[in-house]
């Protein structure tokens, strides 16, 4: 049970993201592209696979939680605009994490718990 | 000048979305490979996180940009700093959207069957980053005529 739960997380999340990129990948031009960076992918395939192998209650629970991460997201993907430019992709990724983590944590503090 | 109507062309052409489905022939092996582990770790941290604390913690794990990093990140390898800000900039109107569909279902999945509620979360997701980006891109395209 617990084994395939995490089989199936992980197949899920993998596979979601994959069709998101695919969708990505046939837009132009990029900043319309970059919406589907965004994509609540993992969300919906960690759901899916919470609803059928736990029910709705923790789902529902984990969603509330997105809701903070969500807005980590945007804190993420502001800063990362700045930040890819002004140093690289993968270091101004790591620098945009600060305000992510910042971000949901007060989200979460305010609006979930 | 001489012909103003080919000026605003260019200008509104910058933003419109464009189908290529044949990009899609484009779509590196590698590139998706990436992705799916990327989206798949993080799919299983976020259940870890939710196992050990709550599941309320481990949800916001289910919204970590792994995707932006891994996107960002093979972007600016094939391609330039310049095209991974532009993405940036879609990607804080996909995340605005992310909220809504997020609040949605966490609003509705106990109440709804859950397929309506992912369904219809989702759809909200495309209509506000959508509507969001139409927004941004109008008010950019007249910036740029001014």
């Amino acid at each position: 049970m617990e084994v395939a739960y995490y089989v199936g997380k992980f197949l899920a999340g993998g596979t979601m993201v994959v069709l998101f990129a695919l969708v990505s990948e046939t837009f132009q031009p990029k900043r319309f592209a970059g919406l589907f960076s965004a994509a609540p992918s993992v969300l919906l395939a960690s759901l899916i696979v919470t609803v059928v192998l736990k029910g709705t209650a923790p789902a529902s629970a984990s969603a509330s939680g997105a809701v903070a991460g969500a807005v980590g997201m945007v804190a993420f993907a502001v800063a990362s605009a700045w930040a890819v430019y002004r140093f690289k992709g993968l270091v101004g990724s790591l620098v945009s994490l600060v305000p992510w983590a910042v971000a949901s944590l007060v989200a979460y503090l305010v609006l979930v718990r | 000048m001489s012909n103003p109507a080919s000026h605003d062309d260019t200008s509104r052409n910058h933003f419109v979305p464009r189908f290529q489905p044949g990009r899609i022939k484009e779509a590196r092996f590698r590139d998706m490979a990436v992705r799916f582990v990327f989206g798949g770790t993080i799919s299983v941290v976020a259940a870890l996180v939710g196992a050990a604390f709550t599941e309320s913690i481990g949800g916001i794990f289910t919204a970590f940009p792994a995707i932006l990093v891994a996107s960002l990140t093979l972007i600016d390898k094939e391609e330039d700093r310049e095209h991974a800000s532009y993405d940036a900039v879609g990607a804080t109107l996909g995340a605005v959207g992310f909220i809504a569909c997020a609040l949605f279902i966490s609003l509705t999945l106990q109440r709804w069957a859950a397929a309506a509620s992912l369904g219809v979360g989702i759809s909200i997701w495309l209509v506000v980053s959508v509507g969001l980006y139409a927004l941004y891109a109008l008010l950019a395209s007249r910036r740029s005529e001014d």
